[in-house]
């Protein structure tokens, strides 16, 4: 039996339907959502996770699957691995998920319109693409779901349950862009409730206080050297509700390295603030 | 992942996608589910890349991620296949080299699913038996006796289909 045997056996292959475009927007995604829920996970481990319809890392602080080399004992699999997988503690939704989702954009745009400089247009960003292939307006909310599967590898895939909404900004020459997520709390894109050091190779600054409410804000820059700034804030609202609202000045993402398409993000962190504790965008009207 | 380890990833992921997709086919027989295995094995590796890459045999740790996936997938309750009354009659009567080539798919479709990944991990991917042993996270003689009773069904197989 050799290897051509079974070639031969395979005969001719189809044309693959793998895209890795695709698996590398889901994953850039998922380590975006990820990152904001679980700042530590990302620092500690220098991975991130969190999926659209596909399998992921759920705990905060999972080492993830070890690296095996021929020889090494592998890990014992974990019986379920979703048993401790972060699940949304707040009272479900008494709304149909489209209308939040209508109701939440239109809160969130009227508070992202008021706040921009003058002149500045909101188009469609690529972060408001879900699922692959199906674009959303600027800052068009959209419900981000999927159900929990527990894998035999220790891995857990699914668990997905939040609103998220995005847009690019251009004023002139400047380009940036603006995204949230509103969240019942518990799950697995909650805000942060506390300041963490920033990820590596990245300066960054953090502020945490109380809002007039009682909402826990906590308020983060993080600067990359040459590169872009990222202004995000995260409230916690006593009804329940999480917010996580973004602000970069680039207009593609961050993540990718690009240079700053303007001085700084489009909206600064107290105007991140003001939006993100606006009464409109709650879970539980 | 920052663009650099990125552009790591995405030369390895395009260059071993052939092998990827043919090892995940012979596996499941089902060029459709070959691909979703690949599609969540390379999510999969994208979490891990910063540690993957740096490991010596990064294609033996794709490749145990390949086949747990696949392993697990075989687990869930709606994977499985749904025995048919009657087969459906061939359109044309296939010719003798065919006859073997399905056969010997078939055949491996008919292992159960660690013999056959042992069999495709031992003589498709060229692994050792500890190799194998290390991926199906089991001894090396159970490798050795898994993979000696797949041989044996697939040679009788051959033997059958040449008479």
């Amino acid at each position: 039996m050799s290897k051509d045997q079974f070639d031969v056996a395979i005969g001719v292959v189809p044309p693959s339907t793998v895209d890795v475009e695709a698996v590398l927007d889901r994953e850039r995604r998922r380590a975006r959502v990820r990152r904001v829920a679980n700042p530590w996970t990302a620092v500690g481990a220098g991975v991130a996770a969190v999926a659209v319809g596909a399998v992921f890392v759920l705990a905060p602080g999972d080492p993830g699957p070890a690296v095996v080399t021929p020889g090494a004992a592998p890990p014992p699999p974990s019986a379920d691995a979703c048993k401790n997988a972060p699940r949304p503690t707040t009272a479900p939704l008494r709304e149909k998920a489209s209308v939040v989702a209508d109701r939440l954009s239109t809160v969130l745009t009227d508070a992202v319109r008021q706040r921009v400089a003058a002149g500045t247009t909101l188009g469609v960003h690529p972060m408001g693409q879900y699922p692959k292939g199906t674009q959303h307006g600027p800052l068009a909310f959209f419900h981000v779901f999927s159900a929990f599967v527990s894998h035999e590898d220790g891995e857990c895939s699914g668990g997905e349950d939040y609103f998220m909404a995005a847009a690019s900004t251009s004023e002139k020459a400047h380009k940036g862009n603006v995204w949230a997520i509103v969240t019942r709390l518990g799950g697995n894109a909650g805000p942060a409730t506390e300041c963490q050091p920033a990820p590596q190779d990245t300066q960054g600054s953090c502020h945490r206080r109380t809002g007039p409410h009682g909402e826990t804000i906590v308020e983060e820059r993080l600067v990359m050297p040459g590169g872009p700034t990222v202004d995000r804030v995260n409230v916690t609202k006593p009804d329940g509700t999480g917010v996580i609202v973004e602000a970069q000045n680039t207009a593609r993402d961050a993540k990718l390295g690009d240079a700053p398409d303007m001085p700084a993000p489009p909206l600064s962190p107290a105007q991140l603030a003001e939006v993100a504790l606006d009464p409109g965008l709650t879970l539980y009207p | 992942m920052k663009r650099p380890e990125e552009a790591g990833y995405r030369d390895y992921v395009t260059t071993r996608m052939d092998v990827m997709r043919r090892t995940a086919y012979l596996l499941c027989r089902d060029w459709h589910l070959a691909d979703d295995l690949v599609s969540i094995t390379i999510g999969k590796l994208y979490r891990h890349w910063s540690r993957a890459r740096q490991v010596e045999h990064l294609d033996a740790y794709v490749r145990r991620i390949l086949v747990r996936t696949w392993l697990d997938e075989k687990a869930r309750a709606w994977r499985r296949e749904e025995p048919a009354e009657t087969l459906p009659e061939p359109p044309v009567l296939p010719s003798d080299d065919v006859v073997e080539r399905i056969g010997l798919l078939e055949l491996l479709d008919a292992l159960p699913p660690r013999r056959r990944a042992a069999v495709v991990l031992r003589y498709y991917c060229d692994l050792s038996i500890e190799e194998t042993a290390e991926i199906l996270e089991c001894s090396a003689g159970t490798v050795k006796s898994q993979t000696a009773r797949g041989l044996e069904s697939l040679r009788a197989l051959v033997a059958a289909s040449r008479n």
